[in-house]
């Protein structure tokens, strides 16, 4: 090795260590970002938790992020018989539930189904059904509100879960979602193999398009489902007796009652509320953000 | 090709047949007919009593003091319903500010009522429609509410027919903390007190007063929400002349009078009603006291202040006049013109509104000050009601005369909607953003404009 | 060769009723439950409401709603353009720090150079906001900075020494303004990232390693080769974002203790719902809002849906047109 080329790397070395130091300096500065962006996460549940076991005093007088004693003092304030119109943790989480599960299933099947259609088949009006769901992709549901209400105030469906459930079956910006997916990830071959084989057309969708377009279906499942459990809008016109109100619903009643005006058990509602999702959030954590990554890989 | 021939007819008169359904439902879905006729006098021919038919008895209500704490708890309690009915209390949970549009869908939907609550700045949208029913018609006369306050009744009273009634009376008072008063005014009783604040002069001169005392800490009120109510009280002309907007005197003299609060530093204007900066000062002492009335006693508002029945200023507070004899909303009971179970909702409303037994046990119990006069005497009688948030000051016997004084109630069927247009407009006037007090008023006016655009304008 | 081309076409043909099968669900549900209500609307978009406020009579009114809206000068016609105006400054300043800050973070942490520990777990926080009830949030964000002295960010801000009078979160319109969009990215950054995370990371890699040997720096990647490259999934956030906004409702109508909107946060899917819930059931104005909205949604959204995918969509027509060519030359031989 003669002295030029040792210099060379030398110097390539040194390059290459001050580099290193600048990543590294980057990355602190990166980490410090994010566990600032994670406080700034976390801090409003923690004082919702923290505040669920403290009384309507000791919330007014001051912030804390010590717990208290009396969580069980609220949850017993909560579960009076008279609070239940108000706030019922059990009928809240079963209504949202029944709600959101069946839009769910249904808006990713149907919305797989059209997409589906639209990939596999050829047929006359393809382009302009195609055109159409991208056209009333635009379109925000509050613009047919007036009608919708109206509407279902008409054909006696006011005060049921099924104006909440069925227009799930129309989701177009899922269909949207999946057509991209199956136009990217799925080979057309398949079907025709399967023809082949004698498969019906339907069979051929759930036997092997559904799993073939697991990860978009799993994405899309996600996304409908909060969409669901967080809708207020339309549960709020649809929705008024106290055995069918969803948690969104109840949480909002809970804060602006005026006869129900203690904190303690305000923050409590919306811990019971929050952490179940939470929890759940945590053990799935995984898989949903595994989930929303895996559907953004296309193309 | 048959197959898709036939679903396309299918989806053609599914399509059509709701296209139809909204459209015979839209046009005349109003239960109308049969009550409609209130002004010329049905009046029951075929005297036979109605016969309850319903196994569902409905009470709704925008939160849920009547279905539930009074409805079910007491009532149901006190008089089962028969067999083969089910008490079904209806509840939205929401202010009675934003009851009308739920009110209005239960009952376009058509779904079982029998009775329902109303408040004051909403009563009139509805008893002014077909959903309110007559109250004769379910065989109440007005004679049986002989002993109701005189201004109750005039509420109820839509052309000369019955068809509401209040359970509960609502004179307003100002409350005020005892230990306060005395620190900075050493006044010693309700008496001393209702002479410092005996009009709005001297009020202003009490108000400079614990400024001074306190140091700029303790203002006199909170919330200029609660001193409208006053003034509002006083209005004697509804809103809406002949279908034009009328801004009477008293919002002058009112803006006139929050600036001047403002101004001087006698009252908090960040703080709004139903705020819990409302409450919280009555809590932490940096009010002398607040503007309430008889439901907003134990019921809600002052208990708040108080914090609760534990709070650092329970027993702390007395009630006392104020500038103005006044009074504040109340809850009215109004029977569905499709009520299918008259008699039970007869039964419900002279339980709660005409029975002197049942109303007098409901005082002894609640402490609510019923609208009913005996009642009121009985519970007075009986040594009155003794308000532990009050430190023991009787507020029967202090809001026995006050109801006896409250004048004929002038409501009109814009007035909650009216109120949430001047609410930010006062804040706005009082904190100095409008030049002059004629800017103020006609930023309200616009916004009564924006709201009911279709009066004449 | 003749012969199977006709085959193909005949088969295609016979599958074609499956297509309209498939998506006839779709297409049924749609037409009762979204599109005759958005007929529907049109037509009472067109009557006004007279009469006592419950048992209102519609009239035929023609364009005047539409004319009271948009034109003719009166506290109606300021309050609507108001909404609008609030609802175009509660998305921008919610979805531009939003995107960048989701960006950001998508680069860094899918950027294999950096060392950035507990990035899984930053991941999983950030996206945690997003599954929170709106109603939820909302209300705890108000007793968090709801009244004026006692909320708890004003007790530490006091007890700290920070400010000397308690701060007036609600009351000063543009703070409530900032901490309605604060909330909103607040909820959707984790959502944002996630989604553009899996997007670069779907990038070829070897663009990345041609960069690199290239000597290109992190800026010049990242314009050069990242957003390129992620720019459909950038279609897809800005549109469902738009589409967000423009429908904008629990956050800011909850973010309010009673049902009395001020007018600096009034969007105009509360317009819309204050004019139809309110206590006067304005059905034919809120119905006319409705239909503007509906305009102004079908403006933007194809003036974005063009600027983004229009290069990808005429190379798919190119293509198209290549493969009928090719196909044709094939039957040609």
């Amino acid at each position: 090795m003669n002295k030029k080329e040792y210099k060379k790397t030398y110097e390539a070395n040194k390059a290459n260590a001050n580099y290193t130091h600048l990543i590294r300096f980057e990355s602190a500065i990166i980490f410090i970002l994010c566990v600032l962006l994670t406080l700034i996460c976390l801090l409003p549940f923690v004082i919702v938790v923290v505040n669920a076991t403290r009384d309507h005093g000791e919330i007014s007088r001051s912030v804390s992020l010590i717990p208290s004693t009396h969580l069980i003092e609220n949850i017993k304030n909560l579960a009076t018989p008279e609070m239940k119109r108000t706030f019922d943790a059990f009928v809240g989480y079963k209504n949202s539930a029944i709600i959101t599960i069946s839009a769910t299933v249904l808006s990713v099947f149907f919305s797989a189904l059209t997409a589906y259609g639209l990939c596999v088949y050829d047929f006359k009006l393809k382009d302009a059904a195609t055109t159409f769901i991208l056209a009333v992709l635009m379109v925000p549901t509050q613009v047919s509100g007036v009608g919708f209400i109206k509407f279902m105030l008409a054909i006696d469906l006011y005060n049921n879960f099924l104006p909440l459930i069925i227009p799930a079956i129309a989701a177009p910006a899922t269909v949207f979602y999946m057509r991209q997916y199956i136009r990217s990830s799925f080979p057309l071959e398949i079907v025709e193999a399967a023809r082949i084989d004698g498969c019906g057309e339907l069979r051929t969708f759930i036997t092997i398009g559904l799993p073939m377009i697991k990860p978009a279906i799993g994405v899309q499942a996600i996304f409908t489902f909060i969409a669901n459990w967080n809708n207020f809008y339309t549960p709020s016109m649809i929705i008024t007796s106290y055995q069918k109100m969803t948690l969104p619903m109840m949480i909002k009643k809970l804060s602006s009652d005026r006869l129900a005006t203690d904190y303690g058990k305000i923050y409590c509602g919306i811990a019971i509320s929050v952490v179940p999702l939470i929890i759940a959030y945590c053990c799935l954590s995984k898989y949903i953000v595994a989930g929303v990554a895996l559907g953004g890989v296309k193309e | 090709m048959n197959l898709k021939k036939n679903l396309a007819l299918v989806a053609a008169l599914a399509m059509s047949a709701t296209v139809l359904a909204g459209c015979t439902k839209t046009e005349g879905n109003t239960p109308a007919d049969t009550t409609a006729a209130g002004g010329d006098e049905p009046a029951t021919t075929d005297a036979a009593a109605p016969e309850d038919t319903g196994d569902q008895f409905t009470v709704m209500s925008w939160n849920d003091e009547v279905p539930v704490k009074w409805g079910e708890t007491v009532y149901t309690a006190a008089k089962p319903l028969p067999d083969g009915v089910t008490y079904n209390p209806v509840v939205f949970g929401v202010g009675g500010g934003e009851a009308t549009p739920y009110f209005q869908n239960y009952m376009e939907s058509g779904d079982d009522l029998d009775i329902f609550a109303l408040e004051a700045d909403f009563a009139l949208t509805f008893l002014n429609s077909s959903y309110a029913g007559s109250l004769a018609d379910i065989g109440i006369s007005e004679d049986e509410f002989a002993n109701a306050y005189d201004y109750t009744m005039a509420i109820g009273t839509v052309d000369g027919v019955l068809k509401a009634v209040s359970m509960q009376s609502c004179p307003g008072v100002y409350a005020y903390r005892t230990d306060l008063a005395d620190q900075y005014l050493g006044v010693k009783s309700p008496e001393e007190m209702q002479a410092k604040v005996k009009d709005w002069d001297t009020y202003l001169a009490t108000a400079a007063e614990v400024k001074e005392a306190s140091g700029g800490k303790c203002t006199m009120s909170v919330a200029l929400g609660g001193i409208w109510q006053v003034f509002s009280a006083a209005r004697t002309q509804d809103w809406v002349v002949d279908n034009k907007f009328v801004v009477t005197d008293e919002v002058k003299e009112f803006l006139e009078l929050s600036k001047t609060l403002a101004d001087n530093g006698y009252i908090d204007t960040n703080a709004q009603t139903w705020d819990a900066s409302w409450y919280g000062r009555g809590i932490d002492g940096t009010t002398m006291g607040m503007f309430t009335c008889a439901w907003g006693l134990e019921g809600c508002i002052l208990i708040d202040a108080a914090g609760g029945v534990d709070g650092p200023s329970y027993g702390l507070w007395n009630i006392t006049t104020g500038p103005a004899g006044w009074y504040w909303g109340g809850t009215w009971l109004a029977v569905s013109s499709t009520t299918d179970n008259p008699n039970l909702a007869a039964d419900f409303i002279r339980y709660f509104c005409a029975d002197t037994e049942t109303m007098t046990h409901f005082a002894r119990e609640t402490g609510t000050f019923v609208n009913n006069k005996e009642a009121v005497k009985n519970i007075v009688a009986e040594g009155g009601y003794k308000n532990p948030l009050l430190g023991g000051q009787d507020s029967y016997a202090f809001f026995a005369p006050a109801a006896d004084a409250v004048p004929a109630m002038n409501i009109g069927e814009y007035d909650g909607t009216v109120k949430s247009a001047l609410n930010p407009v006062m804040v706005d006037y009082a904190t100095g953003k409008y030049a002059s007090i004629d800017d103020a008023v006609k930023a309200f006016t616009d916004n009564v404009q924006a709201a009911l655009p279709d009066l004449a304008w | 060769m003749m012969a199977s081309a006709a085959n193909r076409r005949i088969r295609k043909l016979s599958y074609a009723k499956y297509g309209y099968m498939f998506i006839l669900p779709f297409f049924l549900v749609y037409f009762i439950f979204s599109l005759y209500p958005l007929i529907y609307t049109f037509v009472v978009s067109t009557f006004r409401a007279t009469g006592t406020a419950v048992d209102a009579e519609m009239l035929f009114v023609g364009v005047e709603n539409f004319k009271d809206l948009l034109f003719v000068e009166s506290p109606v016609r300021k309050q609507f353009f108001q909404a609008i105006g609030n609802t175009l400054i509660l998305w921008i300043c919610n979805f531009i720090p939003q995107i960048a800050l989701s960006l950001l973070l998508a680069v860094w942490f899918t950027d294999n150079r950096l060392h950035v520990p507990g990035k899984g777990f930053f991941k999983v926080v950030m996206y945690m906001p997003n599954i929170i009830t709106a109603a939820s949030v909302a209300t705890l964000f108000l007793s968090l900075f709801g009244e004026t002295q006692y909320n708890p960010v004003n007790q530490l801000l006091l007890s700290w020494g920070w400010v000397q009078e308690p701060i007036t979160f609600i009351q000063t319109y543009q703070i409530k303004r900032g901490i309605v969009s604060f909330i909103l990215a607040w909820m959707w950054f984790g959502n944002t990232m996630v989604m553009l995370m899996a997007s670069i990371m779907g990038i070829n890699p070897s663009l990345f390693e041609a960069a690199q040997i290239d000597g290109a720096n992190s800026a010049q990647v990242f314009a050069h080769i990242t957003v390129p490259s992620i720019r459909p999934m950038l279609v897809y956030v800005g549109i469902t974002s738009m589409i967000g906004g423009l429908q904008m409702f629990d956050i800011p109508y909850l973010f309010n203790k009673g049902t009395d909107i001020d007018e600096y946060t009034r969007t105009i899917a509360i317009y819309i719902f204050e004019r139809y819930s309110g206590a006067t059931r304005d059905y034919g104005r809120s119905a006319a809002a409705s239909i503007i909205l509906f305009v102004i949604t079908g403006i933007l959204g194809a003036i974005v849906f063009y600027i983004n995918s229009d290069k990808d969509e005429l190379a798919e027509k190119k293509r198209r047109r290549k493969e009928a060519k090719k196909l044709k030359g094939g039957s040609g031989f």
